[in-house]
This record gives structure tokens, sequence and C-alpha cells, in this order.
């Protein structure tokens, strides 16, 4: 059975891309927000 | 500086004799690069051993162990033109990310050798990996050092370690840990050109060497690159001997699992993964049974000598763990509060959460955060190619069973090194498995790129304190005492205390105290301490104050010969810098 036309641009890679890069994004985001935290803020206090 | 040239010299040495030892094993590796780092693997291997064999049998003279590099050298030196002519026709190599990693690489290198060039500071180094080698030094043989209970493993790298101290000094030692570091990246780059054909060798040893993780152990002479080394080693060679199944292949896999066993107790589990690997590796149409026996034999053999130092000294072959678990409960409390000390916890939630915590929470881990992103971020996108690759599932294997271990144990950061050059290839294997999703593949990049350039200013950054030692601006002398806490104290003690002195101290190291000791004065009891004052009639106790008000209760005599002040600088666990009042107490014999 084909998906419905208005989630046809869905594909398996697109899908997994996106998560892939949601994944990338929240991982270093939180990894340099941190580093940030414990290593530049205390230079600035 | 004279150990700067003096490291290429040792390197040729223990190349020549390498080659010698592959030939003997009936190995022949492909020219150039493979040739040269298992020589090199081998050749360090071979010299750890003679070192430790000198050693036991009392012979730690600068003349022996001289006499003995030299004899092994002019055996084997003409396999260095040999090595050098067959390098020269290898092919080139892969350019897929060279030019980037590779400035990184080098500059990240330069720095790291910068820093390794300044005197040792490292808290273990000074306790036990150069501490317990310079107390041998004195001694001329190596003799047990009870208040370290780490100085009971298996000590490979350390055996090094005394070998540069023997024959040049620490910082020749710090040198031979930075250059092992480099050799772990050419043995990682050779791994993925021989057995990963499709993915990008530069972009897998990058995301490896350039990290804080590797600019924190290159920069002082901890142990885990060498061990690193080591199990990069094994894995070649047994991924080598699996695909073709050769005898000389998993005698070689077996004698660098067998080094890598015989660096650290942690060593052996390692061992047993490949163990397991190669099991699995190995078709069963050729003998599983047998291929596991060559690969066994060597590693029982390079790991006995080690297990039999420390059961002959304790009872115990893998002092202090057996003892501990047999009822010794001040032992059991001791090793409980250094597997307590680090992590967040051991239940199953914990499991789960020790990938982010480890580098997100990084503290807890004695530094996690200075693995980075880049393995986090890319392993997951490795899994789906585990399934259809034999070797990308054992490298899978090799990384999750060890990690498993060691969350279990102590769950200190730099204990995952070994395994990082394994998890570098996975990262690799999802580089390339992202070439159908170009997008993604320009993120992976990008934030791979960008955590090689932060780990490149760690290392710039690591070399900066040390430039106006290098460059003869400022001495030793200041160097330590703005570097090393108590450096002050010992030197007091150097210049004011007899030269005969028999001197005790309250924690585990007084590396720059050019004087014998003996350490661990802290859990002494009164009899135990008493004993050395009988001993020796009169005994110098270095203490903080607050150990030193119970000495003064037992040895109401006891005189303070100095009083100082020992700084304490801000923990990578968070801690923050504090004093600490210090003396130095003269106690006689009644």
């Amino acid at each position: 059975m084909s998906p419905p036309a208005r989630w046809r641009w869905l594909r398996r890679d697109t899908a997994l891309g996106a998560l892939g890069a949601l994944w990338l994004l929240v991982i270093n985001l939180l990894f340099y927000g941190n580093l940030v935290r414990i290593y530049i803020l205390p230079l600035l206090r | 500086m004279a150990a700067l040239l003096l490291l290429p010299v040792l390197t040729l040495a223990v190349l020549a004799w390498g080659r010698k030892i592959l030939r003997l094993l009936g190995v022949t590796p492909a020219a150039g690069l493979e040739e040269i780092i298992l020589s090199v693997g081998l050749g360090y291997g071979a010299l750890a051993y003679v070192t430790l064999g000198l050693g036991l049998a009392g012979g730690l003279y600068r003349g022996a162990v001289v006499a003995a590099v030299l004899v092994a050298a002019l055996l084997s030196w003409r396999e260095i033109p040999a090595v050098l002519r067959r390098t020269a026709a290898a092919p080139p190599e892969a350019p897929e990310w060279r030019r980037f990693a590779g400035i990184l690489l080098i500059v990240s290198a330069v720095g790291t050798l910068l820093a390794a060039m300044a005197p040792p500071t490292a808290v273990d180094a000074l306790a036990y990996h150069l501490g317990a080698p310079k107390l041998w030094l004195q001694a001329h043989r190596i003799h047990p050092t009870p208040w370290h209970w780490a100085t009971f493993q298996p000590m490979n790298i350390e055996m090094l370690y005394l070998a540069a101290m023997v024959l040049w000094g620490d910082t020749l030692a710090g040198l031979v840990n930075w250059s092992l570091g480099l050799w772990t990246a050419a043995a990682l780059f050779l791994l993925v050109r021989h057995h990963f054909p499709g993915l990008a060798p530069w972009f897998v040893t990058g995301v490896f060497y350039v990290s804080a993780m590797v600019t924190f152990e290159s920069a002082d002479a901890l142990i885990e690159l060498g061990w690193t080394f080591f199990t990069v080693l094994a894995l070649h060679a047994s991924l080598r001997a699996t695909a073709g199944g050769e005898k000389p292949w998993l005698l070689l896999g077996g004698v660098f699992a067998g080094l890598a066993a015989g660096s650290k107790y942690t060593g052996i589990v390692l061992a047993g993964a490949l163990t397991l690997a190669v099991l699995a590796g190995v078709p069963r149409d050729r003998g599983r049974v047998p291929a596991v026996l060559w690969f066994v034999l060597p590693v029982a053999v390079l790991v006995l000598p080690w297990y039999l130092r420390t059961w002959i000294w304790t009872g115990d072959p893998f002092y202090p763990l057996l003892t501990a678990w047999s009822g010794h409960d001040r032992l059991r409390a001791s090793l409980a509060l250094i597997y307590g000390r680090y992590g967040l916890g051991t239940g199953l939630v914990d499991l789960l959460a020790v990938p982010f915590r480890l580098i997100l929470a990084g503290r807890r881990f004695d530094g996690g955060e200075l693995i980075g992103p880049a393995y986090l971020s890319l392993l997951p996108l490795s899994l789906s190619a585990a399934r259809r690759d034999r070797s990308v599932a054992a490298l899978w294997f090799l990384v999750a069973a060890y990690g498993v271990f060691w969350f279990y144990t102590s769950q200190q950061a730099r204990l995952l090194l070994p395994v990082l050059p394994a998890a570098a290839v996975l990262c690799g294997v999802a580089w390339s498995a992202l070439a159908r999703m170009p997008f993604l593949r320009q993120l992976a990049a990008g934030v791979t790129a960008l955590w090689m350039s932060v780990a490149t200013l760690t290392a710039v950054a690591a070399a900066a304190p040390v430039l106006p030692l290098v460059a003869g601006l400022e001495s030793r002398d200041a160097y330590l005492t703005r570097t090393v806490p108590y450096y002050q104290d010992l030197q007091w003690m150097n210049r004011n205390l007899p030269a005969d002195a028999r001197v005790l101290v309250a924690g585990r190291s007084a590396y720059y105290l050019d004087r014998p000791f003996v350490g661990g004065v802290r859990t002494m009891t009164r009899d135990e301490l008493g004993s050395w004052v009988e001993r020796y009639g009169t005994v110098y106790i270095y203490c903080a104050e607050r150990d030193c008000i119970q000495i003064r209760t037992w040895f109401p005599k006891a005189s303070a010969a100095y009083r100082g002040q020992r700084r304490r600088p801000a923990g990578r666990s968070g801690e923050p810098r504090s004093s600490v009042e210090t003396a130095v107490l003269r106690v006689e014999r009644p």
C-alpha cells in the first residue's frame, strides 16, 4: 500500500536523515553548552 | 633537549630489535607502515621485559641497561636499512581528510611534545608510573612498594619509563609516552587502511588522535597510550590472523594482547575479549581450538612474570583484588572508595545513561568531557553496518564488552582509552555509511571538524605554560614550584635532611624527594610506625598537620623540623582550590 500523497515526500532516507541531524545537533549543543558552563563561565565571573 | 635527540635513537634501536623478532616469529608484514609499526611495538615490548628482568635480578644500573640496548642494537642494526628500502617502495596514502586531519594532528603533536618536555607533574605519574621506578632505580632493583597497591599491577609501560630513566631521565620517559601516542595513531591508520579499505583512514585517525583526551595523556607520563598502542596492534594482528588464518599472525596477535595485558590488570579483560573475537572470527573448518591456543599461549607467557611477582610478594596474584574479596575489610573498603569515587551509579538506568553522562557530566568521570562529542554523535550511525560486516561487528563487541566491564569497575574516562581507536573506526564506518545522505554527511563532518579544532586548541593550551621552561626563561625549580603543590616542602628536605635520612611520607608520592622514602604513613598503626623508628633509629615524617596530630600523640617527643604549606589546586572533579598546613617531624628511637 503506497503512503498518502501528502506524506510521499517523507521517504525512508529523509526521515532517517532528519533524525540523524537532530541527534547530532542535540548532542553537540548539549556538549558545548556544558563546556561553556564549566570552563568559560568561571573565567568571566 | 638532549632527551629529544635520544628519542629517535631509542626508537631506531627498538625498531631494529622488533624487526628481528618479527622475522623470528615468521611474520611477513607489508612493506612500509605495517612493518615499521609492528617492529616498534615488538621492540618496545622486548625492552619492557628486558628491563623487568634486570629489575627483578637487581641489575638496574645505567651500564647494564645501556649494554642490553647496545647488544640488541648490534645484533639487529642491519634491519634498519632493510626497512627503509622497503618503505621507499610502499604505495602513497589516501587523500580524503588528509589535509585537515593531518594539519591538526601535526599541531596537536607539536603542542603535546612541548608539554611533554616539561618535568612530570600528573598525580599518578608522580605517585607510581614514575614514582615507583625512581625508588627502584635508587635501590637498583624492583622491590615491593606496598603503600601504593597499583604497583602490584602488571607494569609494562612503567618498565619502558624505567629504562628511559636509567638511560637519561624522566624527560625521556615523558617523550617515550608522547611518541607512543603517535605510534598508536599510526597503528590505527594502518588498521583502517588494511582491514577497512572503504573507510577514510585520516578521518578515523583524526577522530582518535586529535582529541582532548589524547592531548591530556600525551602531555605527561601516564600509561594509557602505551597500553592502547599494544591493544591496537593486537587488534590489527588478530584481524590479519582471522582473515588469513596463518599461525605467525595468531602468535603475533597473542604477543601484542599479552603486552597489553601486561600493562594493567584490566588489560587481561581486553585480551579475553580479543580471544573471543578471534574464536568467532576463525572459520570452523580451519580449527578454532588450535587457533585460539596459538593466540592465548603468548598472552599467558607474557603476563605470567607479572602475576608471579605479585603472588610471591603478597600471596595474591591479583593483589589487592582477591585479598579484598576474601574478607580483608580495610582493603575492601579502600577498593570500594576507588570504585565509588567516579561515575554516577551502577544501576540499569545509569548504564543506559552513561554514554551521555560521560561527556555531559564529565567531571564525575575524572574528565569525561575530554573524550568529546564525536564518538557519541557518530557511533549510533554505524550500528546498521555491524549486521553486514563481521569486522565491524567484532569492533562493536570489543567496545561494548569492555565498556560494560569499565562501567562496573572504576568509571574513570581515561580507562576507556584502549577501546577508543576501535570506536574511532566505528565513527569512520558511520561517516562512510552517510555517503547516501549528503546533508547529514556534511553536518557530521562539521561537528567532527569542530571538535578536532577545539581539541587542537587544548594541545596549544597545554604547551603554553611550558614555553618559558622549554625556552630556558624559567628554571626547572621555578616551574615545579608553581605546578607541584608540595614541591617546596620536598626541596626543603632535599637541602636540609642528612644524605642518609630515612623519610616516611603520609601520602603515596614524594617523587621529587631525593631520599629513598616509605609512603602510606596515614594508614599505619602505632606499631607499624614504631617498627620503622625501631629499625632506623631516627626517621623524618612528612605529613599534613591533621595527620601529624595523631603521630604526636603516639610519639610525644617528636619535634617539628619544618613547617610548610601545601597548596591544593582546583581538582578536575570540581573541588575548589585550598591549602593544607604541613610539617616534617623528627622521631627518634627512645
